[in-house]
């Protein structure tokens, strides 16, 4: 009779590449066997080589690479431009290649023969190193080695079986030939298999995009789904489980300023400090301006400010904030503002997030200005751009950085915009403009028609622009539609309105 | 007979696995029967030497190769298959 002891759920070890050990719920499961398949190109051993590197310097934990596709040194000399000194690793013994690559001369097959020799070399690595992880790249590539498929399918087996024996976590890479099909190439390696992790690169609008899924954890939790990642050196592969995170909800009390007072009147004190505002206009309609003023009341006042245009050069930008009479070029110098001009089209919107983060990161902005989100919104599909805001507005909240948005509406009369429609549920506060035609003379008008968690004037004031920067004035009165569309006079009285409609 | 000249051969085994005991008969028998006694065997058990299995990069047990002379062929299996033993053996056509 079989009895069974001492059997818990398999503990998982954290593999420290960023976004990895979130969506997997806690790392890889220790001492199992983990299949990472992907389509050339993918990014597996890149993601094998990460675990390996950050497993040593980061846990400690000894590893050894089998590369059975490329030479040695070859995979030593391609992740140099990371900054991962493999060589260093693996001359301290804490790293241990295994060389299985074909041999450049081609070898006779005459009758049977099994995997011995390389399950011995394994055996042999992981005693004299104590690795606790093996990365075996590419399993597949036995098959194209030997010609006995079953040979190979049944050695496959045993070599994990020993690896699991010996409590090794492995993850062998597979190759696979379309990006949403068959697992992998030969079909084996889901098999014995604990984990199967799959990694594309799709291209999408002219546009290559990563994506990672857990597809299955034996024994184990994660987040379904496919999550985008970008290889970013020199610090490797960045997952960015964008639907995944948490959409924390604004809870600090602190009031700063717009940079103008009756803007702060109107949003009942000014802007919560973890807020994310939006700033919705026609096309030259004082947006920039207004993002332009919220930077410098944080500069003057010795805060830091970034600011991310994607709409005009840095010298327009710093031209007209000059015209204005606001000294970017001072606070650039001083270290109060950053500012970064992209062109949207320059990278995927998961490269973008990331630049942004990082920015965010090492710069620690209380501000953030982005002019504008509708440039992003043009160079990627729907989905992705949703994704893109929500990751980016969490991430602000997250480290409390008071963020504005410009986003210009497709008309100039207003009108609805699509971004509008996506982010207008995630922030806390919009801000309208808008020209308002009256008696033969263009005008503006600003009103706040949302701010979360405070009460706010409804009115909609008349904005002016001069050389000295914005103005906020007077209430338009005895006019409406001026933000809905096209404005027009307002009856005497209620009553004479109510009137109206029910005259016969 | 000068060393130069002389055929040397490393048979690599798993311990006394019947395979590898049937590839060093099987080989003994096909070599003695071209060579004589004009050549070198050396058997290597990886399991005894593991570092030597890492040193010759062996995959498949058993695995023969030729040292010399040049090129340095190997061949692996049980070597019950004459046939594709040819070429590593030197036996001309």
């Amino acid at each position: 009779m079989d009895s069974y002891h001492n059997l818990e759920a398999p503990e998982k070890m954290p593999v420290g590449i960023e976004g990895f050990d979130h969506i997997s719920m806690g790392g890889l499961p220790r001492g199992r066997t983990c299949l990472l398949c992907g389509s050339s190109g993918s990014g597996k051993t890149m993601f094998a080589l990460e675990s390996l590197y950050r497993g040593i310097v980061q846990y400690g934990r000894n590893g050894i690479f089998v590369s059975m596709e490329e030479r040695t040194h070859d995979i030593i000399r391609n992740v140099k431009r990371v900054g991962w000194n493999l060589d260093e690793l693996a001359n301290e013994g804490r790293l241990k290649f295994i060389d299985a690559a074909p041999d450049p001369v081609p070898f006779e097959e005459s009758g049977p023969y099994d995997l011995s020799g390389l399950l011995v070399r394994i055996k042999h690595a992981v005693e004299t190193t104590g690795a606790e992880l093996m990365v075996i790249d590419s399993i597949g590539s036995l098959f194209d080695q030997f010609s006995s498929a079953q040979t190979i399918r049944r050695e496959i087996f045993r070599i994990t079986d020993s690896l699991k024996e010996m409590g090794v976590t492995t993850i062998l890479t597979a190759e696979r030939l379309e990006e949403y099909g068959q697992i992998s190439r030969h079909g084996v390696e889901e098999f014995v298999s604990d984990t199967v992790i799959i990694l594309r690169n799709v291209l999408k609008e002219e546009r290559c995009r990563r994506t990672i899924q857990v597809l299955k954890m034996r024994g184990d939790t994660h987040y379904k789904g496919e999550y985008p990642f970008t290889i970013n050196t020199p610090l490797g592969i960045s997952i960015l489980p964008l639907s995944a995170r948490e959409l924390k909800q604004s809870s600090s009390t602190t009031r700063i300023s717009f940079g103008n007072a009756i803007l702060d009147g109107m949003a009942g004190g000014g802007l919560f400090q973890d807020s994310i505002f939006l700033v919705s206009g026609p096309t030259g309609g004082g947006k920039t301006l207004l993002g332009t003023t919220f930077a410098a009341e944080g500069c003057s006042h010795g805060e830091r400010v970034l600011l991310l245009a994607y709409e005009e050069s840095r010298a327009q930008l710093l031209r007209n904030a000059q015209s204005w009479g606001l000294d970017f070029q001072r606070w650039e110098e001083d270290g109060l503002l950053r500012v970064i001009c992209q062109y949207p089209e320059s990278m995927g919107l998961e490269d973008h997030l990331l630049l942004i983060q990082r920015e965010i990161e090492t710069f620690r902005p209380k501000r953030l200005i982005m002019d504008s989100i509708s440039a992003m919104e043009r160079v990627a599909p729907v989905r992705y751009f949703r994704e893109f805001v929500i990751g980016l507005t969490s991430f602000a909240k997250q480290e409390e950085v008071c963020s504005l948005f410009t986003s210009t509406t497709p008309k100039i009369s207003g009108g609805d915009s699509i971004t509008e429609a996506h982010i207008s549920t995630i922030t806390d506060a919009i801000l309208l403009l808008r020209y308002v035609e009256i008696n033969g003379f263009l005008r503006r008008g600003v009103a706040i028609i949302k701010m979360r968690g405070s009460q706010h004037d409804k009115q909609i004031r008349e904005f002016t622009i001069d050389s000295n920067g914005l103005h906020v004035g007077k209430p338009f009165t005895n006019v409406q539609n001026i933000i809905l569309g096209i404005p027009s006079a307002s009856p005497p009285s209620e009553a004479d309105a109510l009137g109206d409609m029910f005259a016969e | 007979m000068n060393d130069a000249q002389l055929v040397r051969f490393k048979v690599f085994v798993a311990g006394g696995s019947p395979a590898s005991r049937r590839a060093v008969g099987n080989f003994k028998r096909m070599v003695g029967r071209l060579y004589g006694d004009a050549y070198q065997l050396e058997i290597i058990d990886i399991f005894a030497q593991p570092e030597q299995a890492e040193i010759h990069r062996i995959m498949a047990v058993p695995t023969v190769i030729r040292e010399s002379p040049p090129p340095r062929v190997r061949v692996i299996g049980d070597l019950s298959v004459e046939e594709k033993l040819k070429a590593f053996l030197g036996v001309p056509g």
